[in-house]
């Protein structure tokens, strides 16, 4: 996501990034995976409940459509995942918001490894300011 | 939300508007303020491992 920002700066959007630990927290993981991106603490998880965000069963965490996504990402990423923060239940997801408020698209978890591409957000992005 | 349920994401984001997240430097970020001139993209991270 952190190698589209300039795709999103030059499309007029802002991106910012929501994790469910600690300002620290939130700092390390910026630096350990070389993150520019501004990235929000939530270590309440409030925003993920108002966001609609999901808390996931054992089967939508280690079920063989989320262990192979996960692979498959790993393996294009070039990284792998290290110690869990947080509620390893908790899923997360994407919005773009209009100034008016309005969610224009979403794409919440259904499981973890449901996540939407940066490609998927960019021309979802691309869509609103056209 | 229960494990196990569909996400269900809001048509509008008036309450996300108003919580207020410190960022990664401890600055007290209002969510509202981020689309409040142009469109935004948020990103909640399963976890930071």
């Amino acid at each position: 996501m952190d190698r589209a920002r300039s795709e999103f700066k030059a499309a007029g959007v802002g991106l910012v990034l929501i994790g469910q630990a600690t300002p620290r927290d939130a700092a390390q993981f910026r630096r350990r995976q070389g993150i520019q991106l501004p990235v929000l603490a939530d270590e309440k998880r409030i925003s993920y409940r108002a966001a609609g965000a999901k808390m996931a069963n054992a089967s939508e965490l280690f079920g063989p459509r989320s262990v192979s996504k996960g692979l498959i990402a790993g393996a294009r990423s070039g990284r792998i995942q290290t110690r869990t923060i947080g509620n390893a239940a908790q899923l997360g997801g994407s919005l773009v918001v209009r100034p008016d408020g309005e969610v224009a698209w979403s794409h919440m978890s259904d499981n973890a490894g449901d996540n939407a591409s940066p490609d998927e957000i960019l021309a979802a992005v691309r869509a609103v300011v056209a | 939300m229960p494990a196990g349920n569909k996400p269900s994401a809001p048509s509008r984001a008036d309450e996300l508007a108003e919580i207020v997240l410190p960022d990664h430097e401890c600055h007290d970020v209002r969510l509202g303020d981020l689309w409040g001139e142009r469109p935004a993209a948020l990103v909640w991270l399963r976890h930071y491992g």
